[in-house]
């Protein structure tokens, strides 16, 4: 069935960027793949659930995966950090049929796993299980999305393992620099930003978990993504009775509180004894309905998408030698997202790497700006990679899901190269100029104050403390 | 030594599933085995061979979208360095991204004539700091010279053009890594790239060109500060090989010390490269939906072409470390919070107790019904991790078990520790159950068939055993030898070397007892 379903068009597209070695020019002169996704049956079933469903009879495993309109964005300041203990004891905490070892026996023993997970706006509760073992196992995996049992001494082992990783949430420096930089960014009391304590995670209880998991996870606006050998008919009649019977009318939390996109040009340092410092450079991205993100995605692409091959990348790593990573990230998201750029280099050289940084963005904006050869290779890179989107049913399927999630026209994978395509030089350099402010970024470092000595070459430099709590 | 489960669905679910389930659920399960038995046996779909050069090929088609993922595997590690150049096989992995003779350049010949001078110059400059002469007049002049045609060689540079091909051809995950044991290249493209692929992927191996060789040093200098100095696990992991092997290769940290990385000299990495980057330490795996017939057309054409080696080098002979004292400890002095790893010696994959010993990493930790899992971390909530792996830090040589854990908060090493001796305990004395051997069988067979879902998994998994075994095969006859596995088999074999005799513990901890410490 994905064989048949997953055809490719093969035309030739302009040429590809010039290569000093004569029998590589002539080999990567070939077609590029155009895409052309495959046909996903989207099927509207019992109270309005949605299933995106790829048969896949190559393998003998069924994936299934249903997500529900809540995630991490809609924990309150209060209450921070419940969402994370909730997802994680929904499957860990058993269910009406099943206490907790009982279940995670069953599903060692069949070599299955289940899994929820929580995204910033989605949550999500799947299975994955060889096919022999799938009539076994459904009933269970229903019974815990329907009915968790939230055992109360699971509870208190996540609760003791979750403040266990908060004690422990300072010995990362990469952990450290991005954490406090989204701090910075959003604001310490933003959903985008804030960070659980021993305090709020203490008030949790396992009865929070019953109410909220009644009130929020049901029918209402549920998508499932799934793949089987079965037909698209056959794995409706299996699920559907679970859907039927679910009475349960959940609410779909409101978006959060718009976010202003306004911040301060900063340079803050934690002082921490280390030999090489983490750093984060940036400023706030765009949301996803921005029309303009197919050209900053391509203008981030050539900054900094990649170690290799990018701006950054090429000088900071390969001529200077200051860094083994360097990348570069636009943030498209609901709301705001945030542009970064990241590196770790040496004490010695972090005031020298962070300059080179804002010059080589300066100088992008301005007077070096975007040729025709960097945005060819951009977009040969990023277009040529997007077969790997369609690489199993499963994948296929929740891609689907996530782009109808976030309101993009279907056939979108399609429409997402097209659109790349047709992005021009001034395009490029124009969104370049709209949305990248050099002279305006947060800079966050983690790294070794007695050693920094020449940190004021980066103006005023506020110390900013850890929270060991 | 298991390093992902693979097995066969012919015979063994069957075999094992009439002990254990209804004859009615048997025979639907036969018919889904036999049913899709070519589909799940990989013996019938792989097709392999050998190149005249000596490199062993292994090729698997598979259904999907139209991409494939390649391995080339390389039997260099660090078990092939020697003292003074430690972390030379990853360096040279770093050095193989480099481009060749015409790729990265904008002019070979003018930019050999600049990088044979830089060589020289480069490897005084090394000579000079060795010899304790870095304040030397001599040095600095040199110093100053290297980087002046470090910066005439730069002119005739195109920076990172072999990755760039690559990635602008649709290349994905395009990346390498160095192991104790191996040296492995990968990436997965579009199939009608297969044959620039071939070209790139075995040009790069017959004429490699150390292409800036001195500024490449600091970026590996940079990820040993990232991955060792600053992280409390790479402390401890630097810290507890050191103490647990006295001959062994695996002492030292795949990535070098940092006073090694800085003193490598082109002739010697050339030399390196020489000696182990031959076709017969070579094993190149192929999977994804390809022309079987037009694919082996292309690896031949390209990969035949790199020089057949002779290859002088065995396996370094080392024992199983048994010299006293025993048990060793070592403490590493740290803020951050307390961790720990223990280790026994045990011998390598060859040996026929390495398959028991993955039983027993399977009883003990294997996932959340595993003993320690159960024990430490659910009911005495003593760990927030405690796990244990059976071949660290590789399987070419004699290795540890390995078992690794992070207490509670209020809880210490120590306590974790003893509470994991005391699982182990058990099992020498009580054995497992046939649930538990039962579990693990079924693990095996169901891993065979979930790990068919990923190109580069499957083709990562065949290059290994070929590499390691000389038959990917191997990994059926494991298979095997798990349904044979019985409970006084894991009891001999846990006594035999999960004790006091074989033991090593590296603690990090703020406080630490006397008597050795590793300052931070």
């Amino acid at each position: 069935m994905f064989k048949k379903s997953l055809t490719l068009v093969f035309l030739f597209v302009s040429t590809l960027a010039f290569a000093t070695d004569p029998l590589v020019e002539k080999l990567q002169n070939q077609e590029l793949p155009r895409i052309k996704e495959p046909d996903i049956k989207i099927v509207s079933m019992s109270q309005g659930v949605r299933l995106y469903y790829l048969q896949n009879t190559e393998l003998p495993i069924v994936q299934i995966k249903s997500y529900f309109e809540v995630g991490s964005l809609d924990d309150t300041y209060e209450d921070r950090g419940f969402l994370g203990l909730f997802v994680a004891n929904w499957r860990e905490g058993g269910s009406k049929k099943l206490a907790p070892d009982e279940l995670d026996e069953k599903l060692e023993f069949l070599s299955a796993s289940m899994l929820s997970q929580l995204g910033p706006e989605l949550t999500s509760l799947s299975l994955t299980s060889l096919a022999k073992d799938f009539d076994e196992l459904l009933p269970l995996y229903f019974d815990v999305m329907q009915n968790p049992r939230f055992d109360q001494k699971r509870f208190d082992v996540s609760l003791n393992k979750s403040l266990s990783s908060l004690s422990r949430r300072n010995e990362n420096p990469y952990a450290i620099v991005s954490r406090e930089f989204q701090q910075s960014l959003y604001g310490e009391k933003s959903p985008y930003a804030w960070n659980s304590n021993k305090d709020t995670l203490s008030k949790v209880t396992v009865q929070k978990f019953k109410d909220f998991h009644k009130s929020h996870i049901g029918p209402k606006r549920m998508r499932i993504a799934a793949s089987s050998p079965l037909p698209l008919k056959e794995f409706i009649a299996k699920i559907e009775p679970y859907i039927i019977q679910w009475k349960v009318k959940n609410q779909v939390p409101p978006e959060p509180k718009p976010l202003k996109k306004e911040w301060e040009p900063s340079v803050e340092l934690i002082d921490r004894e280390l030999n090489q410092s983490a750093i984060i450079l940036g400023h706030f991205g765009i949301k996803r309905t921005n029309p303009d993100k197919f050209a900053l995605i391509l203008a981030n692409d050539i900054l900094g998408g990649s170690t290799f091959g990018s701006r950054l990348g090429d000088r900071l790593r390969t001529d200077l030698g200051y860094t083994y990573g360097i990348r570069s990230g636009m943030g498209i998201g609901r709301d705001y997202g945030a542009f970064k750029i990241a590196i770790q280099t040496k004490t010695e050289t972090t005031i020298p790497a962070i300059q080179e940084i804002k010059k080589i963005l300066q100088a992008m904006i301005h007077e070096k700006p975007v040729t025709q050869a960097e945005l060819d290779y951009a977009k040969e890179r990023i277009l040529n990679q997007l077969i790997f989107e369609l690489d199993s049913p499963f994948q296929i399927v929740s891609r689907r899901l996530d782009y109808d999630y976030k309101g993009y026209p279907p056939k979108y994978l399609e429409i997402f190269q097209e659109k790349i395509e047709a992005v021009t030089l001034d395009q490029v350099n124009g969104v370049l100029q709209k949305y990248f402010f050099p002279d305006r970024l947060k800079i966050m470092i983690v790294g070794n104050k007695s050693e920094i000595t020449d940190i004021n070459k980066l103006g005023s430099v506020k110390m900013r403390p850890l929270d060991w709590e | 030594m298991l390093k992902d489960w693979i097995p066969a669905c012919a015979g063994m679910t069957v075999k094992f599933m009439i002990k254990k389930i209804f004859s009615f659920l048997f025979l639907f399960l036969l018919t889904q085995c036999s049913s899709s038995d070519s589909g799940l046996d990989l013996r019938k779909r792989v097709h392999q061979f050998k190149l005249d050069n000596g490199l062993s090929v292994i090729l698997l088609k598979r259904e999907g979208a139209p991409i494939f993922s390649s391995y080339l595997r390389v039997k260099v590690g660090n078990i092939e360095e020697t003292p003074g150049a430690y972390g030379l096989a990853h360096f040279f992995e770093h050095m193989a991204f480099k481009g060749t003779q015409t790729v990265g350049t904008k002019d070979w010949p003018a930019e050999k004539k600049v990088m044979e001078e830089l060589f020289q110059v480069g490897t005084k400059v090394v000579e000079l700091k060795k010899a304790g002469k870095s304040d030397s007049k001599e040095y600095k002049d040199l110093l100053a010279k290297q980087m002046r045609l470090q910066k005439k060689q730069d002119e005739f540079i195109v920076k990172n053009e072999f990755t760039t091909i690559v990635q602008r051809n649709g290349g994905a995950d395009q990346n390498a890594s160095t192991s104790n044991d191996f040296t492995t290249y990968h990436v997965s493209m579009p199939v009608n790239k297969m044959e620039l692929w071939a070209y790139l992927e075995s040009s790069r191996f017959i004429q490699p060109v150390l292409r800036e060789f001195f500024s490449e040093k600091q970026v590996v200098a940079e990820e040993r500060r990232l991955r060792v100095d600053n992280k409390p696990d790479g402390q401890l992991v630097e810290a507890f090989l050191d103490v647990a092997f006295d001959q062994n290769p695996y002492k030292v940290m795949v990535i070098g010390p940092a006073k090694d990385i800085q003193n490598y000299t082109p002739a010697e990495a050339l030399e390196f490269y020489k000696s182990f980057y031959i076709p017969d330490r070579m094993v190149l795996s192929v999977v994804g939906n390809f022309d079987v017939k037009q694919a082996e057309t292309v690896i031949r054409k390209y990969f035949g072409q790199i020089p057949k080696g002779q290859d002088n080098h065995k396996d370094p002979k080392v024992s199983l470390n048994s010299k006293p004292p025993f048990p060793r400890e070592v403490y590493v002095k740290g803020d951050e919070k307390a961790r720990f790893y223990m280790g026994f010696h045990r011998p390598n994959w060859s040996h026929s107790d390495d398959i028991v010993l993955d039983v027993v990493q399977s009883v003990l930790c294997g996932g959340r019904t595993s003993r320690l899992f159960e024990s430490l971390v659910l009911k005495q909530q003593v760990a927030q991790v405690a796990t244990c792996y059976a071949s660290f830090p590789g399987g070419r040589l004699p290795n540890l078990f390995w078992f690794y854990g992070i207490p509670m908060n209020g809880k210490t090493n120590q306590q974790v520790q003893q509470a994991m001796m005391v699982e182990v305990k058990k099992l020498i004395e009580e054995g497992p159950t046939q649930y538990e051997l039962d579990k693990v069988k079924n693990q095996i067979d169901a891993d065979l068939i979930y790990s068919l879902r990923s190109n580069a998994g499957l083709a990562s998994k065949l290059s290994y055993y070929q590499a390691l075994t000389g038959d990917w095969t191997y990994l059926y006859d494991l298979q095997d030898r798990v349904h044979r596995i019985s409970k006084d088999d894991v009891m001999r074999v846990a006594q035999k070397y999960l004790n006091a005799k074989g033991q090593v513990s590296a603690y990090y901890q703020k406080n630490q007892p006397e008597p050795q410490t590793q300052e931070k």
